[in-house]
């Protein structure tokens, strides 16, 4: 198995979800890094996209909330909030074999869920609707986060999460002897201090 | 106050179209099968987002349930602050 690329980027929902809504001076260049992105993905020419992602009430309510879960399925169906970060619902086919090496080699180090009816969301769209055009995506959910900490507590410490970081899911891509060629996507949240609403009101801890 | 079951029905709303559609077309009836206090029941009749959001339910929760029900972005955030009803 070969790495072809590992990519990082924001999946905030107003990225697709309402673009001009901040002045262009703000969102163009990260328009244009995403175009980059894309670009650069393309280029690469994946077999598979392994998108890590936080999740967002996709697929998990309160009642049981795993830390770290991966699908496993020949497609997947999303994004489950699709008027909110504005694209279209979908299929995006999936890479079953990968992903239940990726889960074999993760559970050596930590406990995993695996779904295989996973839903998607904003958090893993971006990148697989620019990928998808040839490759199949894996998507891989860690526990809800984005600032929701308190919804979800306790979240994974730092160093629970190392099994199920970049390098570590390189590492355990490359070591199959699989000739599948595989990119990687980091598909993370900017809690970013420029959000325009942050409002003093009280909020209950669940 | 329930908060979890607030939360779990939006989640069910937000997440299986089947709900969403009793949401929109038979609300009563639905909210009735959750465990909620008259003041959750009101707003949730009434999709009143700031009660909700004052109440402690999650921004993702309410999000795409407002942009599912059509309320764009600027007047979501502008309920939320109470400078609309």
């Amino acid at each position: 198995m070969s790495l072809v690329g590992a990519f990082a980027a924001s999946h905030a929902p107003g990225i697709t979800g309402r673009p001009s809504l901040p002045p262009a001076v703000e969102s163009e260049p990260i328009f244009r890094a995403y175009e980059a992105l894309r670009d650069r993905l393309e280029a690469a020419r994946p077999d598979v996209l392994v998108v890590v992602s936080p999740e967002h009430w996709a697929n998990f309510f309160l009642d049981n909330m795993p830390s770290f879960c991966i699908g496993i399925a020949d497609e997947f169906l999303g994004p489950t909030d699709e008027k909110f970060v504005n694209i279209p619902r979908r299929r995006v086919r999936g890479h079953t074999r990968l992903a239940r090496v990726l889960a074999e080699g993760i559970t050596e180090e930590v406990d995993l869920s695996t779904s295989q009816e996973m839903a998607l969301d904003h958090g893993v769209m971006p990148s697989s609707a620019s990928a998808s055009k040839r490759a199949a995506c894996n998507p891989y959910h860690r526990q809800l986060s984005c600032g929701h900490a308190r919804a979800a507590a306790p979240l994974p410490r730092p160093g629970r999460c190392n099994p199920t970081n970049g390098r570590s899911l390189a590492g355990k891509s490359c070591a199959s002897r699989h000739r599948w060629v595989v990119a990687l996507a980091g598909n993370a949240g900017i809690r970013s201090d420029r959000n325009r609403f942050r409002p003093p009101l009280s909020r209950r801890v669940c | 106050m329930s908060l979890y079951e607030v939360q779990k029905l939006l989640f069910h709303v937000n997440r299986e179209p089947k709900v969403l559609n009793r949401f929109l077309g038979e609300r009563e009836t639905l909210i009735a099968e959750y465990r909620l206090t008259q003041e959750e029941q009101c707003a949730l009749l009434e999709t009143d987002f700031r009660s909700l959001y004052e109440m402690g339910v999650h921004s993702l929760l309410l999000g795409p349930l407002a942009a599912t029900l059509g309320v764009s972005f600027p007047d979501y955030l502008a309920i939320l602050r109470g400078n609309q009803t």
